[in-house]
């Protein structure tokens, strides 16, 4: 390979390279600022969605692979790769492998995520459309 | 294929569309072998539900940044290692 395909540019469409194979490239600096280094406090929602990959995992039933939790995350279409957070792109992932296993269905899902975004309505809380989605 | 410590090896500079554990960066790249990690499950297909077998070995790969990125202001004496399954590497 020549020197200058060293990959300096940010990535491109078509350009083969996975919505989170971003080493080397500018997108960091470009699309997402810099890299905050520091420590943040850990939210409930977090350790539960870590707990629940733990579970599925683990080599006693192993109803995924930590490989196909990376898959079903590098799969996200780049807009929502790019703007979810860390543990969204998990519970994305653990939702997605979990139809695609058969644990449970994309009906059973949509239902029950209508029926909590209906009584947090109910509160008062508000539920964006892309919370469903 | 096993690689021995200090082998200079090259990456496979391929596409591959589906999951795999080699970045872009070090495709088609030359470094050196630095550690064995012993032999693990392919994720290329653990991460579609097969059962990753045979094992394949997973060795440590050092190169020097200058090699991967042309722009690379660091320390002169920075180096970059990764993780890389042999199936990725050929003996140069």
């Amino acid at each position: 390979m020549a020197s200058d395909d060293r990959p300096s540019n940010p990535r491109a469409p078509g350009d083969g390279r996975g919505v989170h194979d971003l080493g080397g490239t500018t997108a960091f600096g470009v699309a997402f600022g810099p890299i905050d280094p520091h420590d943040h406090a850990t939210s409930l929602y977090e350790k539960r969605v870590d707990a629940m990959l733990m579970l599925l995992i683990h080599p006693d039933r192993e109803i995924f692979t930590i490989d196909a939790l990376r898959r079903a995350v590098e799969d996200m279409p780049q807009p929502v790769y790019d703007s979810v957070s860390y543990y969204d792109k998990w519970a994305v992932g653990i939702r997605n492998l979990l139809i695609e296993r058969g644990i449970v269905t994309r009906a059973e899902v949509e239902a029950r995520m209508a029926m909590i975004a209906s009584a947090l309505r109910a509160k008062g809380q508000s539920v964006s459309a892309e919370a469903l989605s | 294929m096993s690689y021995s410590i200090g082998e200079r090896v090259m990456v496979d500079p391929r596409h591959h569309g589906g999951h795999h554990r080699t970045p872009r960066y070090i495709k088609g790249r030359v470094g050196e072998v630095v550690a064995h990690h012993g032999t693990y499950r392919n994720p290329e297909g653990l991460a579609y539900h097969a059962d990753g077998l045979p094992k394949k070995e997973l060795v440590r790969v050092r190169f020097h940044p200058l090699d991967l990125f042309a722009d690379y202001r660091g320390a002169p004496h920075d180096l970059i290692e990764v993780d890389v399954f042999e199936h990725w590497l050929s003996k140069v």
